[in-house]
């Protein structure tokens, strides 16, 4: 599980948006991946991309926005976290 | 007396048994009919309301020692949550037993057994029981609704303090598991037309980001990434949501586009005067 994976989960459970909500909004962006995908990006089974990682952020930021709620989901560019960039950047 | 629990799944034969006893006692034509009315209900003629009301309304009608009744949901955003009740006064004690996260209703849920409640000083759910008390209300079925997965409960409520006895938890028990039957489906019904409208939503909000970055990409010569992180910092920097962010270069650009077509229509009608004017002047020069 990467940081990235985690920064989705908690923010979607801080919001108590269901992963369904979720995909529908990330869907609204432009997303592209099907609600399977989207769901493993949530557990961590799988990664997402530079690109889905943003819009997945996007999605969450937007109904913080929406709700009214003090929060912000880091974009992709924002993460410390150099290793796992480097690998996305890489694939 | 002490609130009496009853397993569903263990019981329900003889539960069935039962029932069919306490129809002997005259309820039988009335609850047949309300199972054939629930039965008879055409989903894509009524909103799930209208199904939830209707099994609460037959509920207090036909079920012996029944005075008030709800119906609990869970699975939704913001479930448990009653969506019927007969008066106000249910949905209240309904609520309490949300906001304390216990109570007979719950445990319905969450166990998938039927609970029959006396309610009394030293009951169970003190809480739940002051608060039904205080509103006259001493005895409490609650039916759990479907099986896998229970989508919520049928909480009947009686004034009677000698609560619920075997004969009306068997035909409560017959009638829950009809209504759920209709409750399942109505739910999802209700679902599956609720993500409908959430995915409408999402392909127009898609088609405005879509529209929104051609129109940066054309103006600023962006690439497809340049042009949504472009959209992103806006939304961020103004907290507006991206969808409305992009509304706003959409509707920016039109305003130009119609400023532009004013623009040269205006020039139009000046030059056609123009020309009509040098041809009255040429007109006069002759003569």
């Amino acid at each position: 599980v990467t940081e990235m994976n985690e920064i989705l989960s908690a923010g979607r459970e801080q919001l108590g948006m269901s992963p369904l909500d979720l995909w529908t909004a990330y869907i609204g962006l432009g997303g592209l991946a099907n609600f399977q995908r989207v769901e493993s990006y949530l557990s961590g089974a799988s990664i997402p991309g530079a690109a889905d990682y943003d819009l997945l952020a996007q999605a969450l930021n937007d109904e913080f926005i929406g709700r009214d709620v003090e929060g912000q989901m880091p974009y992709f560019e924002d993460l410390d976290h150099h290793i796992t960039k480097k690998s996305l950047l890489q694939e | 007396v002490r609130p009496a629990d009853v397993s569903q799944h263990g019981a329900a034969v003889a539960l069935e048994r039962r029932a069919a006893s306490a129809l002997g006692m005259g309820l039988g034509s009335a609850l047949d009919s309300a199972l054939d009315e629930l039965a008879g209900v055409l989903l894509k003629d009524t909103a799930l309301e209208g199904v939830l009301d209707l099994v609460v309304s037959q509920a207090v009608k036909v079920l012996p020692g029944v005075d008030a009744g709800s119906v609990t949901l869970v699975g939704g955003p913001g479930s448990p949550q009653t969506f019927a009740a007969s008066a106000a006064e249910i949905s209240e004690i309904d609520a309490l037993q949300y906001e304390s996260d216990r109570g007979p209703c719950l445990t319905a849920v969450r166990e998938r057994r039927i609970v029959a409640a006396t309610f009394h000083d030293e009951c169970e759910w003190p809480e739940v029981a002051t608060a039904a008390m205080g509103r006259g209300f001493r005895s409490l079925l609650a039916l759990p609704l479907g099986e896998d997965p229970v989508v919520g409960s049928l909480n009947l409520y009686a004034r009677s303090c000698w609560g619920f006895h075997e004969g009306h938890i068997a035909a409560g028990h017959r009638f829950a598991r009809r209504a759920a039957t209709v409750v399942t489906n109505a739910t999802t019904v209700a679902a599956t037309e609720l993500i409908n409208r959430h995915l409408q939503e999402a392909l127009a909000s898609r088609d405005v980001i879509g529209q929104a970055k051609g129109i940066l990409r054309e103006r600023s010569g962006y690439g497809d990434k340049e042009a949504f992180d472009e959209l992103r910092r806006r939304s961020q920097r103004g907290r507006r949501k991206l969808r409305d962010v992009a509304q706003d270069v959409v509707d920016s650009t039109e305003r130009t586009v119609d400023s532009t077509e004013r623009t040269v229509d205006s020039t139009e009608r000046t030059v056609d005067s123009t020309e009509r004017t040098v041809d009255s002047t040429e007109r006069e020069v002759r003569q």
